[in-house]
Order: structure tokens, then C-alpha cells, then sequence
């Protein structure tokens, strides 16, 4: 395994502060990359957050279109992600996992719930935001991982063959403390049509969901934000996803990323929408301690009057000076041209040729 | 509850970026988009109420119900799209005369998804889900001054309280305050 990788989004209050009224929230990514071996079983990877701090979201990244990714959840035991995979294969692949932890003022809870419908949504509790969420189950390919109306987290699946009745899991994380939402940051990606298809006429379906091929639907696309970003998820907007198919969740940088990489059924349209969570941080303190000032030796002898008489000559003349510039700027300013900007008529319309509704 | 100067703007930093990017002289660029601003100080819900007043599963509904009275309709649409265009024209006016004409162009893409309704009698009168992606851009005779987008919770937006009328008939009363959602 290679050395964790860390790197800070924000790194605030790192002056010392004459009375700290309560811990700035620091929000820190890390990664760390696992190798899943073959064969087929699940396997279990967990990247902790350090010790203090509070779990907001995490991810996953592979390069391995047959790496199945069945789990991608917040510990609800301690600050840490989960994610599970499984990999049919003979060779072994490399599986990328994040976390995005917070330490200060910042209080994190994992809501979870289960259900037996393809979709599963959970709510976080009153007075406190959805930084990030997640999913597990045995038995179901998710296609979708986001945040739900409100503050919430919810998603969806499909069902494997042999396995109707779906088990999901949802996760919520939920937090408290000196944050609060700043929005989201949207876009959709477009997953591009396969050029080719390694066997159009006939798709398979195994045992385990994902076809043995098919067309190979491959993109990806990051999404920044305005705050700062803690997490993100993803729905289906339009087409077909191939079960497994999402082979990237995560923080990248200082973006939401998610990449698509599998073999489907079809070649149609297919666009999942990325949703980003950024939050508000409370600015740092701006009364920031200095160096400490060096206590004045108090003299015995006395300024000889001369001296005195310069200073008060030279405090006159400056206060002379700033008086006149003054009085120079009021001048200009009564120069200045009167500039008003009046509304003088609006109209609006609705584009009607665009007009969508699916009921 | 969100106005599309908030959706639009974002904050006053976001006010501060579009004069920038409007005008060089600080001052015509700050009382102009000042004046947008001060335009665009209504809800977004008010936009997707006029939506659904223009075209929609809603009016179809509204309609219906009020041409059955008792009859109550739920609505379930699984995405909706109708875009709006905002078109203002402002006077800068340099020492009383007036040196030019701009042309400001808002334009907001409503994308609704999960949204379920109950249409009564011609009004809404309840949501139970829905949230509304509102895309919005602000343009000045063909530059763009800012452009955001965010994710609106349709049912703390929106403020159904004794119903809103989709359909003129299904006013309840003329004498009744026009609601925002009422205007042109």
C-alpha cells in the first residue's frame, strides 16, 4: 500500500490568536491506494480520518472497467470511509480510496437506513447539513449516490439477475458546528457513444449483472464550487447505465469528480449529473496577535526642548498637508459627473420550443 | 426563500464581479448592475410558477379540476423544463442627459425533477416533492456578466398556502392581493 497522500483545502487560522473563541474548521482530503485481488470475493478497504477528526464524505477511483465497486459508504462506527469491491477477474487491480475529514468546530454524525426498493433516501436531523453520503448492498448495482431534497442523502440501483428483491443501504453524513451550505455546484456529463462495440451482436448478461461485453461507455468530469467543496454524489439524468460503471466518486483536487468507465447494453444517450456540496466556513478571527511588543525602558532624562519643539513642528506641518489633499479630493469629487442608470422597459418570455415534460 | 438576484449574483462579491466585467468606469458599471439588481428582486418560485401557468401537467390539471368541481388531481412529473428569457433596457443617464441604452439579458433554465403535486378546483394546493436545478445567466449587449446555477427544495420554495390559482378563473376573489406569483 502507498504512504497515505494528504493535501489541505483549506487551511484557516493558522495565525495565533489572542483569545481563540472556538477552533477554526480545517477540512484535509486524503487518499491512499489498495490493490484488490482477484477471484471474484468482496473485499473490505477502510482509510481512516487522523485522530480528532470528523469524517465529511470519500470516494473511489479505478482505471479496471471489470473492478466492481459494490460499497462506497462513511464508517457509522468511527471517522473513516468504507469501500467494498470485487474484482471476476485474474489479474489484480488498484483501487484509489478518499476521505474528506474536518477537524475544529465541526460535529459529524452517519445517519443510515436500509430499504428493499431500488431507491433508499435518508434525512438528516434538524439543524444540521448533508456533507456527504453513500451506499452499500449485496445484491444491487447502484447507478445513482447524491444528496436528496432537503438535507438528505438518497440512492438508487438496479437489480442483478437472481436477486429481485434489492437490500440498499444509504448513508448520510449529517454536521453540526461552525458550517453551513453554500449550494451546489452542477454540471452533467455527457457520457460520449462508443465508436465501436466489441460484440454488437449479441450482449450476455453474467451471473454478477454487468454484461461480458457490450458498447463501451467511458467519460468523466469534474466540478468545482464556490465554498469549500466536502463532497458530492451523482444521478443518472438521461439513458442506460451499465451496472459498475462508475469508476470514479470522489474529491479530486479542489473538484468533484466522477468518471464512467463500463460496457453496456446500448450506445444511446447517456448523461449523469454531478452534484457538488460545497459549505461556508466562518472566516478566521481577523484580530491576530503579532509579534509581542517589546516593553519601552522607561528613561530617566528628559527630551531636551528642542527636540520637543521638532516633533510638534513636524506633527503641525503633516496635519497641514492631509487637510489640504482633503480639501483637493472634496474639489474633484464635486467635478465628478452625476451617473444614474434608470430601468426603462422589460418584457419577458417563455421559450416555448424548448418546452420539456416527462410525467 | 430565494430571489433570482441571490441566483444570479450569488452575493454582493458576485455583484462587484459583473460591474467589472460590465464597464470600465467604476461608476456607470456599479449603477448598472445596481439596477438589475434592484430588478431582479423577486423569487425564483415566481418563475416557476409562471411556468407552470404557461405550460404544464399542472394547467392541464388546473383545468380539469375546475371543470369538475371536487375533483382533485395528482400530479406526478418526473421532469420538467421551460426556459425564461428576461430582457431590460436601462437609461445611463450622465448629468441629466441620457447617453446611452443597454440591453441586459437574463435568461434562467428551470429543470424540475420529482415533483408531485395536488391540483384542485384550478389551484394548486399541495407539493409534495419536487426540486428545481435553476440555471441562470446575465448578459450586456453580448458579454457575459455572470452565470450561476443552484439547487432549489421546490417545497420550501414554494409557498402553496391556501392554493395558488393556475388558472385566472380559479382566482378566488378580485378583490384579493395579486400574489407575486401573479405577475407578468
Amino acid at each position: 500500500m502507498n504512504p497515505i497522500v494528504a493535501f489541505t483545502l483549506l487551511a484557516a487560522g493558522t495565525a495565533r490568536l489572542a483569545v481563540p473563541l472556538s477552533a477554526p474548521v480545517q477540512v484535509h482530503v486524503y487518499t491512499s491506494e489498495v490493490r484488490v485481488a482477484p477471484g471474484g470475493a468482496v473485499q473490505e478497504f477502510t482509510l481512516d480520518c487522523k485522530p480528532g477528526q470528523s469524517v465529511l464524505s470519500g470516494g473511489f477511483r479505478h482505471i479496471t472497467p471489470e473492478l466492481r465497486v459494490v460499497a462506497s459508504y462513511p464508517s457509522p462506527a468511527k471517522a473513516a470511509w468504507v469501500v467494498s469491491a470485487a474484482l471476476p477477474d485474474r489479474t489484480p487491480a488498484d483501487l484509489t480510496l478518499s476521505v474528506v475529514c474536518a477537524e475544529g468546530d465541526i460535529r459529524t454524525a452517519v445517519k443510515v437506513a436500509t430499504g428493499d426498493k431500488l431507491s433508499v433516501s435518508t434525512q438528516c436531523p434538524q439543524g444540521t447539513i448533508v456533507t456527504g453520503g453513500g451506499y452499500s448492498s449485496g445484491n444491487a448495482a447502484f447507478l445513482g449516490s447524491y444528496p436528496a431534497v432537503g438535507e438528505g442523502w438518497a440512492v438508487t440501483a438496479i437489480s442483478l439477475p437472481g436477486n429481485e428483491i434489492p437490500n440498499l443501504t444509504v448513508y448520510a453524513v449529517c454536521a453540526s458546528g461552525a458550517v453551513r451550505p453554500a449550494g451546489a455546484g452542477m454540471e452533467t456529463l455527457q457520457v460520449p457513444a462508443s465508436v465501436q462495440s466489441p460484440c454488437p451482436q449479441t450482449i450476455t448478461p453474467t451471473t454478477r449483472g454487468a454484461p461480458a461485453c457490450g458498447y463501451i461507455r467511458s467519460g468523466g468530469l469534474e466540478v468545482p464550487c464556490e465554498g469549500t467543496l466536502v463532497g458530492g454524489g451523482y444521478e443518472v439524468a438521461e439513458g442506460q447505465m451499465p451496472p459498475f460503471a462508475i469508476a470514479g466518486a470522489g474529491v479530486s483536487r479542489e473538484a468533484w469528480q466522477v468518471t464512467v468507465n463500463g460496457r453496456g447494453p446500448d450506445n444511446g444517450p447517456l448523461s449523469v449529473r454531478l452534484i457538488a456540496i460545497c459549505i461556508l466556513l466562518p472566516e478566521p478571527d481577523p484580530v491576530v496577535v503579532g509579534p509581542p511588543i517589546e516593553p519601552v525602558a522607561e528613561r530617566d532624562e528628559v527630551l531636551p526642548l528642542i527636540a520637543s519643539s521638532c516633533v510638534v513642528a513636524a506633527l503641525l506641518l503633516a496635519l497641514v498637508l492631509v487637510m489640504s489633499a482633503r480639501m483637493r479630493s472634496r474639489t474633484r469629487k464635486g467635478q465628478q459627473a452625476q451617473v444614474a442608470v434608470v430601468l426603462r422597459s422589460h418584457h419577458s418570455s417563455f421559450r416555448l420550443d424548448e418546452f420539456r415534460e416527462v410525467r | 426563500m430565494t430571489t433570482v438576484r441571490e441566483l444570479v449574483f450569488g452575493d454582493e462579491a458576485g455583484e462587484v464581479r459583473a460591474a467589472e466585467r460590465f464597464a470600465h468606469d467604476v461608476s456607470i458599471a456599479e449603477a448598472a448592475v445596481a439596477a438589475v439588481s434592484q430588478a431582479l428582486d423577486f423569487e425564483v418560485s415566481d418563475v416557476v410558477v409562471w411556468a407552470w401557468k404557461t405550460r404544464s401537467a399542472l394547467l392541464e390539471a388546473a383545468h380539469e379540476t375546475r371543470a369538475t368541481p371536487g375533483l382533485a388531481r395528482e400530479v406526478t412529473v418526473k421532469t420538467y423544463a421551460l426556459p425564461w428569457d428576461y430582457e431590460m433596457h436601462l437609461d445611463v443617464v450622465i448629468n441629466g442627459t441620457r447617453s446611452a441604452t443597454v440591453k441586459f439579458v437574463l435568461s434562467i433554465a428551470l429543470e424540475i425533477t420529482a415533483l408531485a403535486a395536488t391540483v384542485q378546483d384550478g389551484q394548486l394546493v399541495s407539493l409534495k416533492s419536487g426540486r428545481c436545478k435553476a440555471s441562470a445567466s446575465l448578459e450586456a449587449e453580448g458579454r457575459m456578466l455572470a452565470e450561476r446555477e443552484m439547487v432549489l427544495d421546490l417545497m420550501a420554495e414554494v409557498k402553496v398556502g391556501d392554493g395558488i390559482a393556475l388558472i385566472p378563473e380559479a382566482v378566488e376573489s378580485p378583490d384579493d392581493e395579486p400574489s407575486q406569483a401573479d405577475r407578468p
